[in-house]
């Protein structure tokens, strides 16, 4: 069973690190939390049933843990500020204007609390609606509200220039 | 630009940078052998301690009651009053009773599933569990208490009649109400020391992350 727990972890293990990228400030809290995130989902693997998406699933342990993760003094669970030195966006293909968009989306992106992050990146993500209330445990009618929400909070902290 | 234009940029942005941190299946594999603990780890260690802590309260109770007393007894040719003897069975009731209360409350949360739930349910259980976690540890320190209390008032009794049957002296209800008053004096110094030392720890601990937890739920609740 573990070596096909690390191979399937090995194959998506992109949506641990998004969401590490996404809810840690510092490098040091990023591999702590992914090991965090790893080991939570090795101890869940057994219960985990193909009724929903194993990406869903990983997105739901993931977030879970994130969120409720715990570090005295150091890691806080909701609001966390990304550096300048974690936006890094591929440096071809994009003119000059979208990697500023790109660069403010992720600055502002790091001012949202953690419930925005998660709705935000599993919005970025292409999860729908339903996939979004169902790992959040809100009605679709609540994410909606939530995403336009975030939109209206995002646009205007994406306008704040430095 | 709209947030939806930005969605390909963003994935192609966030898998590049995912795809740079990417680590091989040994790696994982090495990371999975390393021992790491969740808060839900940790409180559950710490519940598990709290309960263990009451067991032991439970047969402490159980020889005191049925073995020691009924030895001690027959070394003091003084008649336990039966206060003490109803105060012990009240305590015992008692930390049965909160015993399989938290215990109930304690297996409905089945923290074991906490982070596969979704994000809410996964809160509610938290909160719950740290509150199971909070009140436990009180009540289990109000028991140990009143059990020193009683235990510390009933000593004193004993002592003092036994050493009045000596000296072939009456001892006076005043003297008794004094012995109890002080026994209550004395409960009541160290709930308020245990009490405050315990608060301050806990909040040192714990205190700011409940909040923050309460107030995720609370932006998930806000217009449900």
């Amino acid at each position: 069973m573990k070596e096909d727990f690390v191979n399937i972890i090995t194959e998506n293990q992109g949506i641990i690190h998004k969401v590490c990228s996404i809810y840690c400030d510092n490098e040091e809290d990023r591999k702590d939390l992914f090991q965090e995130i790893l080991a939570q989902l090795w101890k869940s693997y057994a219960s985990f049933r193909s009724e929903s998406k194993f990406s869903t699933w990983m997105y739901r342990v993931a977030l879970n843990t994130a969120i409720t993760s715990f570090k005295r003094g150091k890691r806080q669970p909701d609001r966390t500020n990304l550096p300048e030195g974690n936006i890094q966006i591929p440096d071809e293909g994009y003119d000059m204007e979208t990697e500023e968009q790109i660069k403010h989306l992720y600055k502002a992106i790091s001012k949202l609390t953690g419930i925005e992050k998660s709705i935000i990146l599993l919005y970025l993500e292409n999860h729908p609606y339903e996939e979004i209330a169902e790992i959040t445990g809100i009605t679709q009618n609540y994410v909606r509200v939530k995403m336009n929400r975030i939109k209206k909070k995002l646009k205007k902290l994406m306008n704040v220039k430095d | 630009m709209e947030l939806e234009d930005l969605r390909s940029v963003w994935q192609q942005a966030s898998d590049r940078e995912a795809g740079k941190k990417a680590l091989d299946a040994e790696q994982i594999k090495n990371l999975l052998g390393k021992q790491t603990r969740s808060i839900v780890d940790k409180i559950d260690l710490n519940i598990k301690i709290s309960f263990g802590l009451i067991f032991a309260m439970i047969v402490y109770f159980f020889l005191e009651q049925y073995i020691l007393t009924p030895q001690f007894s027959t070394f003091v040719p003084v008649e336990i009053p039966k206060w003490v003897s109803v105060s012990n069975a009240v305590s015992y009731v008692l930390v049965i009773a909160v015993f399989i209360y938290f215990w109930t409350c304690y297996r409905k949360i089945d923290t074991k599933s906490i982070s596969t739930k979704n994000l809410k349910e996964s809160l509610i259980s938290l909160l719950k569990a740290l509150h199971i976690f909070n009140k436990l540890f009180y009540f289990t320190l109000a028991i140990v208490l009143l059990l020193i209390g009683i235990t510390f008032t009933a000593g004193m009794y004993l002592g003092i009649e036994y050493n009045m049957q000596e000296m072939e002296m009456e001892l006076s209800t005043g003297k008794v109400l004094l012995m109890v008053g002080l026994g209550l004096a004395a409960l009541s110094f160290f709930l308020w020391v245990f009490y405050s030392l315990y608060k301050w720890i806990f909040n040192r601990l714990y205190g700011r992350y409940l909040v923050q937890l309460e107030d995720t739920l609370k932006e998930l609740n806000e217009t449900e």
